[in-house]
């Protein structure tokens, strides 16, 4: 049988079920089984507010048919909220279900880097050892001070895959694409550079970037012997340019629906003004850091070494495209690892929040792919050679390095702290632990959603004003009214209580960074706020909305007057709007 | 227009060769950049001003706020270790075809060797320096000079004997022609 296409058929059927049950082992490292448990330690760390600014607020906004980019600041981008919010029948939107969702999302995301690494290297070994590299310098790293469990991956979105989605997907067209040249990987490769700018502007710009450098290459440098005959010359540019052409058209398409999605329509009117907001948004957020480079040097000197190390590792295949280049002898294996080296160089230049922009999380799967491709293409090189030399036992002695490389990664990954605190499928203590709300000590922010576990104090402190805050709006909502929330605490308000948000920026309240701004937020009120306002009622001590929160409660002051005190907030009301409305 | 920048690998050396010291050259250079980078990010990073008066700035503006040239100063130094990366391999490649027939190949394979071993020291000697001067970086606007200059010596070191080494080498080239 053997040799046959029957044996062949078997045999690769083996082999695609075995990368398939380790593709599902690698989703379970991060998919998170409990959500509640971890939306309550993010709830409780920061109520939210980093997903607020990351995608939430816009997607409440859109879901209540403003458009982002136009009426709404998004920063980040747009392809999260307008997909959250167009999820929402099947999966209502709320935080919980944003981070399970994106949690799965995380599963396939690394799965599908382990498709890419069995796609570049041909011993399984190497793509897991590369995949958990990954995992561990990508996922599983401490991050901000603490073991990185389930707070730091999930209380800041914008330092997970969250912040680049569809790179790994990218990077697997284009190796296809590099590989066969065929017209339909151009298409695919197209098509995700256009989700990757949609879904999140800074990193998409970065793919988008990647993307030109790698049809400059093609178009340029690749495959061009100096023998081949003029007219061959000319066919195969005719060739790669009708390629180039197909992507371009599916990268154009993808943009122009998903923008129109994300406007409700207004982009096709409005493109201009669209461009401007979008674009404006990003600019806007450039430069906003907490902290100099300099105290985070201070603070993490041995992982600034490590980032800057991955740092060479990135350059190093760019400089090596570059050389190939020059030489025009560039092969399609480095030419991808140096679009892979510069996505991941590029990936340290953010635009929006740029506070402490060298992290190993943002370099760190560029670093890995690069890495274990070169091993691979190494131990081939050197197997080859001693295959041909007639040393059996050497390289048996290879295959051994290699799964000892992987096992060393896999422990690597498996025994770290970060990974032991986070609560995915393998942690039994640590689900048992979250699957006991409610019991005397924990309870549910939403009870009838079974959403938000919070410990009891957490929720009667935080958890009971915003439940009576909601039942208010609600009820207001219900009656026809519409209630402005100036707090920062909005969106959660807004979301769980249907009301129409009077401005769907996260940026407004939670970010008014200077007087001016804080005294046109109070004019904007002034003239467009409704006759309802949901307001904390003592100033916020020690908090960063607190000036902004005095100036607009002093200008509420003489039109509008304390309808009902409420556990933490004031619902005022305006009764000369009410009159006149 | 584009062929005008192309490089032949020189008759006078086997392709493995030319290439094994190119690659020597990638990674010196880029040991070189990773350090103009850093240099750049805390030398010239903090230089920023904060284009608001403190006054205008309510407390979130003056918790976020921290303008630095940091982005500025990773983009150009990245950019620089590319070019340094090119320009070095031009000189190279000049240099390996202006070399004799006979003496190109030694100096290949010991030019990959000598920048190959110069590069791991240098790179050690870098790290070290970061591990040790950095924790005494302040949250400030102003690093000190012996901080910079400590951070950029290994750098500065390499480069200078660098173009000592190709100076007498193509001095040596010339001579033997």
């Amino acid at each position: 049988m053997k040799g046959s296409p029957r044996a062949w058929d078997v045999a690769r059927i083996r082999e695609l079920a075995l990368d398939a049950a380790l593709a599902a082992g690698i989703f379970s490292l991060v998919w998170l089984p409990a959500p509640s448990g971890v939306a309550g330690t993010v709830f409780a760390g920061d109520l939210f507010y980093h997903w607020d600014h990351f995608m939430m607020a816009q997607a409440v906004a859109h879901l209540h048919g403003m458009a982002l980019a136009l009426d709404v600041y998004a920063p980040y981008g747009l392809g999260w909220p307008t997909l959250m919010s167009s999820l929402s029948p099947v999966l209502p939107l709320s935080h919980q279900n944003v981070i399970a969702f994106c949690a799965a999302f995380g599963g396939l995301y690394f799965a599908s880097l382990y498709g890419l690494f069995r796609i570049a290297v041909p011993r399984r070994s190497l793509a897991l050892a590369g995949t958990f590299m990954a995992l561990g310098l990508g996922f599983f790293s401490p991050l901000l001070g603490d073991d990185g469990g389930a707070v730091s991956n999930w209380q800041w979105p914008s330092m997970i895959f969250v912040r680049a989605p569809f790179d790994v997907f990218f990077f697997i067209a284009l190796l296809v694409h590099a590989r066969t040249g065929r017209p339909a990987g151009a298409i695919a490769v197209g098509i995700l550079a256009a989700l990757s700018l949609v879904f999140e502007t800074d990193t998409g710009l970065m793919i988008v970037g990647t993307y030109a450098v790698y049809w400059a290459c093609t178009l340029l440098f690749r495959g061009r012997p100096q023998e081949a005959a003029a007219g061959e010359e000319g066919d195969r540019a005719t060739s790669v340019l009708s390629t180039f052409a197909l992507g371009l058209v599916g990268f154009g398409l993808v943009s122009i629906i998903c923008f129109s999605f994300a406007t409700h329509g207004r982009f096709l009117s409005e493109p201009i003004a669209f461009f401007g907001g979008w674009l404006g948004g990003l600019t806007n957020a450039v430069s906003v850091s907490a902290r100099l480079f300099t105290a985070y040097a201070a603070e993490n000197p041995s992982s600034l070494v490590l980032t800057f190390g991955m740092l060479g590792i990135c350059l190093l295949a760019v400089v090596e495209v570059a050389m190939k280049s020059l030489h025009r002898r560039l092969d399609p294996m480095s030419l991808f690892l140096g679009c892979v080296g510069l996505y991941g160089a590029g990936r340290l230049v953010l635009f929006a929040w740029n506070s402490e922009a060298i992290r190993t999380r943002f370099i760190g799967i560029s670093a890995a792919i690069i890495l274990v491709v070169v091993v691979s293409r190494a131990v081939e090189a050197y197997g080859a050679g001693l295959r041909a030399g007639g040393a059996g036992l050497r390289v048996q002695l290879v295959l051994v390095a290699c799964w000892l490389f992987a096992l060393v990664s896999a422990v690597a990954v498996l025994s770290s702290p970060t990974f032991l605190h986070y609560p995915n499928v393998w942690k039994k203590a640590l689900l048992v632990q979250q699957s006991s709300v409610p019991d005397s000590a924990m309870t549910y922010l939403f009870p009838d959603r079974r959403e938000v576990a919070l410990d009891l104090p957490m929720d009667t402190r935080i958890g009971h004003p915003i439940r009576v805050a909601i039942q208010e709006v609600k009820a207001l909502v219900e009656a026809g009214e519409q209630v402005a929330v100036l707090d920062e605490r909005k969106t959660i308000i807004y979301l769980h209580s249907g009301a129409r948000p009077w401005s769907g920026d996260a940026a407004h309240f939670m970010n008014t960074w200077t007087r001016e701004a804080s005294q046109e937020l109070r004019e904007r009120f002034r003239e467009t706020g409704p006759a309802y306002v949901l307001m904390q009622r003592g100033a916020p001590e020690r908090s960063l909305t607190r000036d902004t929160w005095l100036e607009l409660r002093m200008s509420l002051h003489p039109r509008y007057r304390v309808l009902k005190e409420l556990p933490v907030f004031d619902l005022l009301v305006c009764d000369r709007c009410l009159q006149s409305d | 227009m584009i062929d005008r920048f192309r490089l032949q690998v020189p008759d006078s050396v086997t392709h493995s060769c030319y290439f094994r010291s190119c690659r020597a050259w990638l990674v010196l250079s880029t040991c070189l950049g990773l350090q103009a980078i850093m240099v750049l990010m805390i030398g010239v990073g903090p230089l920023a001003e904060v284009p608001y008066e403190p006054a205008t700035l309510t407390n979130a503006g003056r918790f976020f706020l921290a303008a630095e040239y940091d982005t500025q100063a990773y983009a150009t130094g990245c950019v620089l270790t590319v070019l340094l990366a090119c320009l070095g391999l031009w000189v190279w490649n000049r240099c390996l075809s202006r070399i004799g027939r006979a003496r190109a190949e030694a100096v290949s394979r010991r030019g990959a060797s000598v920048m190959l071993g110069v590069a791991v020291m240098n790179v050690v000697a870098f790290a070290g320096v970061v591990i040790r001067v950095a924790p005494g970086l302040t949250d400030s606007r102003r690093v000190s000079p012996d901080v910079l200059f400590a951070l950029s010596a290994p750098g500065a070191v390499v480069i200078v004997a660098m173009i000592v080494v190709l100076w007498r080498v193509l001095r040596e080239s010339e001579a033997s022609s």
